[in-house]
């Protein structure tokens, strides 16, 4: 099995930056990731991290990229699902069957799209279901489409799709809408767009692409069957911890319970960015909080006297 | 270099689908074909990957770019739901496409495993 100082897991601006610290302090260093830029890959303009004017996010996170794997971490696209305290080191299996011994782990694996949980959504996922509507809305055009969430960013997709979609259908559980009041008013006005509250999807059909849903009513238990293309999740996201619970404390919203210095309960397991406690999930904490685990890694490897000069 | 193909550069290079009925691969290296459209946030990620790859790989493989809104019927053809898409395209075999953005290594890790 190959040994690692440090295994990150997640490639977003929390654990590049972590990288890029262990890195430069020479700590042997793997990311492990199912993508590499994290939730900063979805903004499309950027403008709130210092010293950088402007830039789309992804642009932005191939240099946090670049900059980490320039100092020496490898990276395996994959995904994490155990981690096993053995003697003084934690050994991380992923899906794939492939193991990596760890003196230390940083946990900076983020959020993850939630999905709608419905049959077919697995199955048509990049034939018709789509949780990127600012890449996908184009290949929709003149067809039917169903969005699915209450939300700014369904209401945003709703509103995009409006371009080229020539019905929307946008279904939400309640008639609550999180979306600022602006943009609900603004949506509801639009002719193409008709939204049906209180229900969600019950199933996605299709043979190779998507050609309808059922739509259920929560309350009636009624179900309306729609003709459609695409279906756009736009339900949030959601923290997938559980299956780190038997090592580290989490709070009642999932995320890692971590000290100032991105420990968390269990010692030479550190966590930093959108999966901790810390609040107010943007690029410019996120990266910070990547860099003081960094440090803090090298701090454990190398006793509480190592040398870091800005203690 | 990464070329990007048109419908008429496509069925010269890659596959004339106008008169094949069976995939059919007309040209002579492997290649990676990437569907991609400018307001595509993750096409921008594999857009300089790309461009260090086809140095990296002169003379062992070629790569393509579509752009997938001036190429609508190329994109229709592959019926391109969702991008970016990249199909692998190996020797003799059918293409093997993969749905959003890939990390450097692991293209690197494709090209080996089905390309040379």
């Amino acid at each position: 099995m190959k040994e690692y100082d440090t295994i990150i897991i997640g490639g977003g601006a929390a654990g590049l930056t972590a990288a890029l610290y262990t890195g430069r302090k020479k700590l042997k260093t793997l990311i492990v990731s199912i993508d590499l830029g994290g939730q900063t890959l979805l903004t499309d303009n950027i403008e709130n991290y210092p010293g950088v004017d402007s830039s789309p996010g992804p642009e932005l996170m191939a240099k946090f990229q670049s900059q980490a794997t320039k100092f020496g971490a490898e990276v395996i696209m994959g995904e994490a699902n155990a981690i096993k305290k053995i003697g003084k080191t934690f050994e991380v299996n992923l899906s794939n069957g492939e193991k990596y011994s760890g003196k230390t782990i940083i946990v900076a694996s983020g959020k993850t799209a939630r999905k709608i949980g419905a049959p077919g959504e697995d199955k048509f996922m990049g034939r018709g279901v789509s949780t990127c509507a600012t890449c996908d809305a184009a290949f929709f055009k003149d067809k039917e489409v169903v969005v699915v969430g209450g939300g700014n960013s369904a209401f945003e997709a709703a509103e995009l799709l409006t371009k080229f979609a020539k019905k929307i259908y946008l279904v939400h559980r309640n008639d609550k809408f999180r979306a600022d009041e602006i943009t609900v008013e603004k949506v509801k006005k639009l002719k193409q767009v008709e939204v049906i509250p209180f229900s969600q999807l019950k199933e996605i059909k299709g043979d190779k692409f998507v050609d309808g849903v059922s739509i259920e009513n929560i309350e009636s238990k009624k179900i309306k069957e729609v003709k459609a293309n695409g279906i756009f999740i736009e339900i949030g996201y959601e923290l997938k911890t559980d299956w780190l619970k038997s090592l580290v404390k989490r709070n009642d919203k999932n995320e890692i319970v971590i000290d100032d210095r991105c420990n968390t309960s269990q010692k030479g397991i550190f966590a930093a960015g959108d999966v901790s406690t810390v609040p107010y999930k943007q690029t410019v904490i996120s990266a910070g909080e990547g860099a003081k685990a960094g440090l803090e890694a090298y701090k454990y490897i190398n006793g509480a006297e190592a040398a870091i000069d800005w203690k | 270099m990464v070329e990007n193909l048109t419908a008429e550069t496509f069925r010269e290079k890659v596959f004339d689908y106008k008169n094949e009925k069976e995939w059919k691969y007309r040209g002579e290296l492997p290649c990676i074909i990437d569907f991609y459209a400018d307001w595509c946030g993750p096409c921008k990620m594999v857009s300089p990957i790309l461009d260090e790859l086809s140095e990296e790989y002169t003379g062992k493989i070629k790569i393509y770019k579509i752009n997938t809104e001036t190429e609508k019927e190329l994109a229709s053809v592959f019926q391109i739901m969702s991008i970016p898409t990249i199909l692998f395209i190996a020797l003799g075999k059918d293409p093997q496409g993969v749905r959003g953005a890939l990390p450097k290594s692991e293209f690197e890790k494709k090209i080996k495993e089905w390309l040379l």
